[in-house]
């Protein structure tokens, strides 16, 4: 069996029952200065690290009227909501090193789209934004402002905890607010006490000390008002262990991907990212064990065989992604429109061909988010006249969708908003 | 002894005098004004945004002070009034130097640092220091702001609400190290494993039949092992673990070793095999399989490991001999099989099962031609030559052949019961190890003042001083509500915890007024040269009230300074001062050649062993310009500094050795090592101007002001049509910039030699293939007219004006140490201690111990 329908044993509906009416039951803190001329709200990054095998993607034709490929098969049904992007790339020099530019752009280690965009749009989510991997993640995706690579949830289990608390966890979050007001009582007192003894210019330290002290213990009233929300009750049935074991690895990308569909339907969060890791990994599909490791089969060196392989695996990756696509479909936002008319889902790598470790022309695939999709558009950088547009440029738009106003990314100044929005 | 000459120094210092609030400024100063400034700065054309259109000083507020330092500052060096305006006599001048200088002297009292919150790496290091753990930042944890070129100064330490936050929620995860929520209980249960359950990573295994075969004993667990996909350790307890194996074409019938480890489920799969806690070795024969039965404590959070211990292959060993002899006997015992591998196309393709396959159909070729491989020895050998070369990739698809053949181990079912009874796995005997040095014993004490007596323990640690009985009673207050409010002894001790981690007595120091007391100042002391709190003997001396006789401070400066004690320091003023702190974030051009990791490492090292030196060996300040040595690994040495090593040395290419430089060599000191020049640089390209300010700013200490707005970055001709010299020549044509730029641009063209790596070059990359590279010209002019060919002449220069050289750094180790930037009186201070070390020809263990002797440095 595969571990994509594997999953479905888990799964008890397509969607989801719910105790309470979700979107619509919580407040709409979350508009943004962006969102007044927002199209989307929602950005979903998904980077796999070995790329995809873009003779296998990549159709002959340019346009509307392309010719299904072996890897855009799974995605046929999903065809007029997607587009795929080929000849793209961030023009930074090759390696496994440099694979976390993927959405840094060129410098690894910048501040990520991701980022950037939670930044703007996520006030008043529970999560500003999510950091997740399926197999083990031997490379950063997401940095924040100070180059500060971003952890990744690796357990699903954990991502289930921190988004649908169990009642124990809830239970210890309420304790340890309360508590901690009786913490904050006390050191005010001290603050107090301290303020009689220093100079003039050291009361206005301690002045940005209870102000902050102030401030949190808002903070606290919000958290224990948010925690008497009522946890959006999902209907999803973990498995009792986590699949975090290398050659399970498929099984835990289609669970988080589960995951993450809950997520945006509750609202738990706006900006979502996922890691698809390619180390060693032996996977077994449909009942067939792989002749070598995730890893060596990128190293396919143009065999046949091993490519054969490799398109196996990825053929798994686009199941996933077309099942997360459909369920963004299925689910609705506060107005009752599907979640992906409002979600952007990018889907791409920072390395264009694993078997060399190139990272140029990386493949790129967007989904969903109210763009013009359908085709497939394919840029070359040795024509003149398309010499400058880089995948930056591709991720503006993605920021202008979502209601921001930046002119530039990385080394991106441009955009494609002419060809998509 | 070594701290004489400085405890001499430490005499040195202003007594405090009062300070007047407002001061009139007497007829002669005020002409003088008037007559060569007010041209320019009245309050009308405020040129420059200076006006000097005053009556009279306010010595309460910041501006005039520094307006009168500013006005100082450009009489004595002769930049004002300038050259075209009318020049005040030689006398005039100098008593308008005497006047300015007399009144901030008087006016301006050592001192003036605010609260300091602890930085990061001071937080870090206090909570690790105060309960013994290794705490680590979430990356999430807000960042520092920078001021005076340093992260822990006192108006750069500010606190914000989220900020705040991130101290109570770090306080939380810290008091659950020691008093943790309880677990839940685990029920008994039985887990049955099979094969289907179990892990293959790369091509460490393989399904055949109803077992999980296993055939070769690499170190890492990702290249040799299989583990349980499905089950994972809930409570830590004792086990029962049945494990069904059998041995398949084992040679000579010798029994296969099956080790049966533990691994954390969370553990990097490749963590090497022998690092895991061994559970059983058994004996398995070949035949039915064999059941093992044994007991076995498992932790919370684990699972099995099966490893074969004694198979053949091995990738992974650093002696490749016993790998090349297996391949020869396969080859001398297989033609055919020899003949199949010389026969088959090795490219990268050629691995794992696919690899395997490949080989296979040479071998049933009827037409294979086994005269290729003859003579059968050489061949063998060659092939063998071949595979050790990269034996990750041919274990990969050889170990195949071992699934198919033998010897391999075989993994049938497993069943783990359990637990029946609980354990106290590692993680929970260092909790309580940590709970019970909290609390300290009982002993005969109540169990109220026993409370009291941890409380204490714990506050003065935490605070740094003394627990005064005000805050313990407050805190068992805090204690004993907690509990009465329906909460457990340990709930009430991590709130005692939580609420102490977020205190301003905690999260501040330099607290006080005038001069620090003995237990601030034995932090401040601390916190410069460790970037930790008082040690033992620190608070032992604060204690005893001995921080404030001169010889005790110097004497425990004396052994904070020494190595090891002094590491943070070391790190954290050369990332800083030296702007290392960049080096993460550049990635050097690929055109420069091969930079890795360990080469940046290099770097910092070298500037960190460089200081420690210095320090350690109180080194003559000129040695920071001109040294005969410097620490570099053989891999840096060679690639960046042209240096020669022996074979020895470059087979250990990481390690970093002292090495001797020629007299005559551009590199060492911190005008040549490479980790400077690369910070200072972008990767890509060098910026003159950027090392010039650098070089004011860090090494002069005289720097320029920000540069004007509206001022484009000057972008490098790709072309090659116009040298950045050309570039840069309106620099000096147009007057406002020729002011700054006269000083900072022969800085930085002297220093054109080294690329952006920081290797000498004595030209600029060709713009084109064809083009011809751009000689590099480092030549210029100091404004004093002292000519430069390149950067020896520079280094000559600065040795001869060593003494300012020591200004900038005395004022940079005042800065980072008492989190404030020196004000007029404190600078004239530093130059006494300057003047006095160079005079006795001291080093640079002598300028430190005589900073902190200073009263100035005491001073809050």
């Amino acid at each position: 069996m595969s571990p994509a329908l594997d999953r479905r044993r888990f799964l008890r509906a397509a969607g989801v029952s719910l105790a309470l009416p979700m979107l619509e039951s919580l407040p709409a803190t979350a508009a943004t200065k962006a969102s007044a001329k927002a199209k989307a709200e929602r950005l979903v990054c998904i980077g796999s690290f070995l790329g995809l095998h873009t003779p296998a993607l990549y159709p002959k034709e340019t346009g509307a009227d392309f010719e299904v490929t072996t890897l855009l098969e799974p995605l046929q049904q999903h065809r007029a909501d997607m587009t795929v992007f080929s000849g793209l790339d961030h023009r930074a020099s090759n390696g496994h090193n440099n694979w976390p530019n993927f959405l840094c752009g060129k410098n690894v280690g910048d501040m990520t789209l991701d980022q950037r965009v939670a930044r703007e749009i996520s006030h008043g989510t529970r999560f500003a934004s999510l950091e997740i991997t399926a197999g083990q993640n031997s490379q950063p995706m997401c940095f924040t402002e100070g180059r500060v690579p971003l952890p990744m949830m690796e357990r699903p289990s954990v991502l289930y905890r921190k988004l649908f608390a169990t009642g124990a966890d809830r239970e210890r979050s309420e304790y340890l607010i309360r508590s901690g007001h009786s913490a904050l009582d006390q050191v005010l007192s001290e603050a107090k006490s301290l303020q009689s003894t220093v100079s003039a210019q050291d009361r206005v330290k301690l002045d940005e000390y209870f102000a902050s002290v102030r401030d949190v213990e808002k903070r606290m009233e919000r958290q224990l008002n948010a925690l008497k929300q009522p946890v959006p009750e999902v209907d999803i049935v973990m498995p009792d262990y986590d699949p975090v074991a290398p050659n399970l690895m498929l099984e835990c990308e289609s669970l988080m991907y589960d995951l993450m569909a809950l997520a945006l339907e509750t609202d738990s969060s706006r900006v979502i990212s996922l890691y698809l890791g390619g180390l060693g990994q032996v996977f077994t599909i449909d009942g067939q064990t792989l002749q070598a490791g995730y890893h060596a089969l990128s190293h396919h060196g143009n065999d046949p065989d091993k490519i054969r392989e490799l398109v196996m695996v990825e053929i798994e990756h686009m199941k996933c992604l077309s099942r997360f696509i459909s369920q963004l479909k299925q689910k609705s936002d506060a107005e009752g429109r599907p979640l992906l008319d409002s979600t952007l889902v990018l889907f791409g790598t920072g390395m264009g061909d694993a078997s060399r470790h190139a990272n140029s022309d990386l493949p790129t695939l967007v989904a969903g988010g109210g763009l013009k999709h359908g085709r497939h558009l394919a840029f070359d950088k040795d024509d003149p006249k398309q010499a400058d547009i880089v995948l930056g440029d591709l991720y503006l738009t993605l920021m202008h969708q979502l209601g921001m106003e930046s002119d530039t990314f990385s080394n991106a100044s441009k955009n494609l908003d002419h060809l998509l929005i | 002894m070594r701290f004489s000459n400085a405890l001499h120094l430490a005499l040195v210092g202003a007594s405090l005098s009062p300070v007047i609030a407002a001061e009139k400024i007497p007829p002669t100063p005020l002409n003088f004004l008037s007559e060569y400034c007010l041209d320019c700065h009245d309050a009308d054309t405020e040129k420059g945004k200076i006006n000097l259109d005053l009556l009279e000083i306010d010595w309460t507020s910041s501006q005039h002070p520094k307006l009168l330092e500013k006005v100082h500052a450009v009489l004595e060096n002769g930049e004002m009034p300038p050259k075209k305006k009318t020049q005040p006599g030689a006398e005039e001048r100098e008593s308008m130097l005497q006047w300015i200088d007399a009144s901030l002297t008087k006016n301006i009292a050592p001192g003036g640092t605010p609260l300091r919150r602890l930085n990061r790496t001071e937080y870090v290091n206090s909570i690790n220091q105060i309960f013994g753990i290794g705490f680590k930042l979430p990356p999430s944890f807000p960042p520092d702001t920078r001021l005076h070129g340093f992260d822990n100064q006192g108006e750069g330490l500010v606190l914000s609400p989220p900020l705040l936050e991130a101290y109570a929620e770090s306080a939380a995860v810290i008091a659950d190290q020691l008093f943790p929520p309880p677990l839940p209980v685990v029920e008994k249960g039985i887990f049955d494993i099979r094969p289907t359950d179990m892990a293959i990573s790369y091509s460490s295994g393989k399904r055949v039949g109803g077992a999980m075969r296993l055939g070769c004993k690499s170190a890492p667990m990702s290249r040799s092992c299989s583990w349980p996909t499905k089950f994972e350790t809930k409570g830590s307890g004792t086990y029962k673990i049945r494990v069904q194996s059998t041995a398949f074409n084992p040679r000579d019938d010798q029994p296969l070793k099956l080790q049966i480890r533990a691994r954390p489920l969370d553990a990097n799969d490749g963590t090497r095999v022998d690092t895991l806690r061994l559970l059983g070795e058994f004996d398995v024969r070949p035949g039915d399989p064999q059941t093992f039965e044994f007991s076995a404590d498992l932790y919370r959070g684990e699972t099995l490991v099966y490893y074969f211990a004694n198979a053949e292959l091995d990738s992974d060993n650093e002696d490749k001999d016993e790998l090349r002899a297996l391949l020869e006997k396969m080859f001398m015992d297989d033609k055919r099989l020899l003949a199949a591998w010389m026969s088959v196309e090795h490219n990268s393709g050629l691995r794992g099962g696919v690899g395997w396959k490949r080989v296979k159909t040479q071998l049933d070729r009827d037409d294979l031609d086994l005269a290729i491989a003859d003579p059968q020895p050489e061949e063998a050998k060659k092939m063998a030559d071949i595979m050790v070369k990269n034996p990750v990739n041919y274990v990969e698809t050889i170990i195949y052949q071992y699934f198919e053949q033998g010897p391999a181990l075989d993994i049938r079912k497993t069943t783990i019961e359990g637990p029946f009874e609980s354990v106290e796995d590692p993680a929970t005997k260092a909790q309580k190890r940590r709970r019970s040095e909290f609390l300290g014993k009982q002993g005969a004490k109540s169990e109220s003042d026993w409370i009291a007596a941890a409380i204490e323990g714990f506050l003065t640690k935490a605070f740094r001083r003394p627990a005064s009985p005000e805050w313990v009673a407050a805190y068992h207050r805090l204690f004993d509500d907690h509990r009465a409010s329906g909460h457990d002894f340990d709930a009430a001790m991590h709130l005692v915890i939580r609420t102490a981690l977020t205190s301003p007595n905690f999260l501040y120091r330099d607290k006080g007024e005038g001069q620090l007391d003995d237990f601030e100042f034995a932090s401040r002391l601390s916190y410069f040269l460790t970037s930790g709190p008082p040690d033992n003997k620190l608070r032992d001396a604060a204690l005893g009230g001995r921080m404030s006789i001169p010889k005790t401070v110097l004497f425990q400066a004396d052994r904070l300074l020494n190595d090891g004690a002094n590491q943070n320091f070391i790190r954290s003023f050369t990332q800083q001062w030296l702007g290392l702190h960049e080096l993460i974030s550049i990635m050097p051009d690929p055109k420069l050649g091969r930079f890795r990791d360990s080469d940046r490492k290099a770097l910092e090292q070298e500037a960190e062993m460089f200081l420690a030196e210095m320090i350690r060996e109180n080194r003559p300040l000129t040695d920071f310009i001109a040294p005969d040595f410097t620490y570099t690994s053989p891999d840096v040495g060679s690639a960046i500094y042209g240096l020669k090593f022996d074979k020895a040395q470059k087979k250990k290419g990481t390690q970093m050795l002292r090495v001797s430089l020629d007299p005559d060599s551009p590199h060492g000191g911190i005008l040549g090592q490479a980790g400077v020049m690369m910070a200072t640089a972008n990767g890509v390209d060098t910026q003159p101007v950027l090392r010039g300010v650098w070089v004011l700013e860090n090494v002069l200490g005289d720097p320029p002001p920000p540069p004007p707005e509206a001022v484009p970055a000057i972008t490098p001709d790709t072309r090659g049509a116009k040298t950045i010299r050309d570039l840069m020549a309106a620099h000096t044509s147009e007057e406002s910039c020729a002011r700054c730029h006269q000083k900072i641009d022969p800085l930085g063209f002297v220093l054109e030699n080294f690329n952006p790596i920081g290797q000498w070059r004595e030209a600029y990359p060709a713009p084109s293939p064809k083009a011809k590279a751009p000689p590099i010209d480092a030549t210029g002019t100091l404004p004093d007219g002292t000519a430069l060919n390149d950067v020896r002449d520079l280094k000559s220069y600065i040795v001869k004006h060593i003494d300012q050289f020591g200004n900038c750094l005395a004022e940079k180790f005042f800065t980072y140490g008492t989190g404030r930037a020196p004000n007029y009186t404190e600078h004239k201070q530093l130059q006494a201690i300057v003047d006095g070390v160079l005079k006795k020809d001291g080093g640079t263990r002598d300028l430190l111990l005589g900073i902190i002797g200073m009263e100035a440095f005491r001073a809050k």
